[in-house]
């Protein structure tokens, strides 16, 4: 399902922590699918403490460079979650 | 390792039990049945450990044929702080307090040190302004180093704070009286008053879950691969490897706590 990328990210750390409930096929709630960019920004907001080979960005420099305006889901006009640099 | 009566878990509050708290009655009836599973087990002879048991008994599991480490991959840590959300929710850490957390180091050019941790990193770290050059910058996660040597076992006026064969220290909170010795005695900080109920908590390595076959939450929410678990008594281990091979450190090591917490890529300012 996963390509490169976030192929080592867990579900639970997007998603809510109900790996359990998935694997055996039984549905207890709505799976959370937070579409904003705080979620990507968690791990991709460039930081000067984050290791320099990590993919970070300035946000709003990376959206405008791109053409687009910052809305809430603006990462995945661009980017599939689950294969990021498809 | 010898276990005193003070460590050994078939004298205490069930730490494997994932609903607190228990009756007396309940206690001594696990206890029973701890002990007969030991006896069992002698009788029948050491099995593997039960692989991802969701929940239920504890079936099958042997203190004494564990030793657990932990490593954290400092150069890998990007502060994401999915390990310090994972925590809380996996053993329902009271806002504000933390069984783990990041910490960010930044240095300048001059050697000035600028260490934050916003809400223990909980939800993750903002871009710091600052005027200086700062040349060196990175993530220090936390959690208890889970001492060979502990100060706060030592420290404990009642015996509520014991060791675990394998290694884990953890808190009777049925014996706790909440005075804060410990707290105050961890040199890590590690430790805090839980506010509802009064007891001395920190980190279990998810006690409730490595004993049923799982890893720390922690160590499974981590996206890069920063912290690694493992039991150096299992042939083969990869952290067992890497600690005895890899130029491992600990957090104030001239201590002598003896922390089975090692990091790698530690610089001189962490602290």
């Amino acid at each position: 399902m996963f390509e490169e990328e976030h192929r080592s990210v867990p579900c639970e750390v997007c998603h809510a922590p109900v790996t359990t409930h998935a694997e055996s096929g039984e549905q207890i709630a709505q799976m959370a699918v937070l579409r904003s960019y705080r979620l990507c920004a968690y791990c991709h907001q460039r930081l000067r403490a984050r290791p320099p080979s990590f993919p970070q960005v300035i946000l709003s420099d990376h959206v405008r460079d791109k053409g687009g305006v910052l809305v809430e889901d603006v990462c995945l006009e661009c980017h599939d979650a689950h294969d990021p640099l498809e | 390792m010898p276990t005193t009566p003070l460590s050994d878990p078939t004298l205490r509050h069930d730490p494997t039990d994932v609903d607190r708290p228990t009756t007396r009655r309940e206690f001594v009836s696990a206890t029973a049945r701890t002990v007969g599973a030991g006896v069992a087990i002698l009788i029948i002879g050491d099995r593997p450990l039960a692989a991802d048991q969701d929940g239920g008994p504890v079936i099958d599991y042997d203190p004494t044929k564990h030793h657990y480490h932990y490593v954290i991959d400092v150069r890998k840590c990007i502060g994401c702080g999915a390990c310090v959300r994972a925590c809380a929710k996996e053993n329902n850490v009271p806002p504000d307090y933390f069984r783990t957390w990041i910490e960010r180091y930044e240095i300048s050019r001059t050697g000035g040190i600028h260490v934050d941790s916003p809400n223990g990193g909980m939800d993750g770290f903002e871009p710091r302004v600052s005027g200086e050059d700062v040349t060196k910058a990175f993530f220090l996660p936390k959690l208890c180093c889970h001492c060979t040597n502990t100060p706060c076992v030592q420290l404990c006026p009642v015996g509520a704070s014991y060791r675990t064969p394998e290694g884990v220290v953890l808190v009777d909170e049925e014996r706790c009286i909440g005075c804060s010795y410990c707290v105050q005695g961890c040199p890590y900080g590690s430790r805090f008053i839980h506010p509802e109920t009064h007891t001395a908590s920190k980190c279990t390595l998810c006690y409730h879950r490595i004993t049923r076959g799982m890893q720390p939450a922690c160590i499974e929410a981590c996206p890069v691969g920063a912290r690694m678990f493992g039991d150096t008594q299992k042939v083969g281990d990869m952290v067992a490897e890497l600690i005895a091979t890899e130029n491992v450190r600990v957090l104030q090591p001239e201590l002598l706590t003896e922390p089975n917490c090692f990091y790698l890529g530690l610089t001189g300012e962490a602290r």
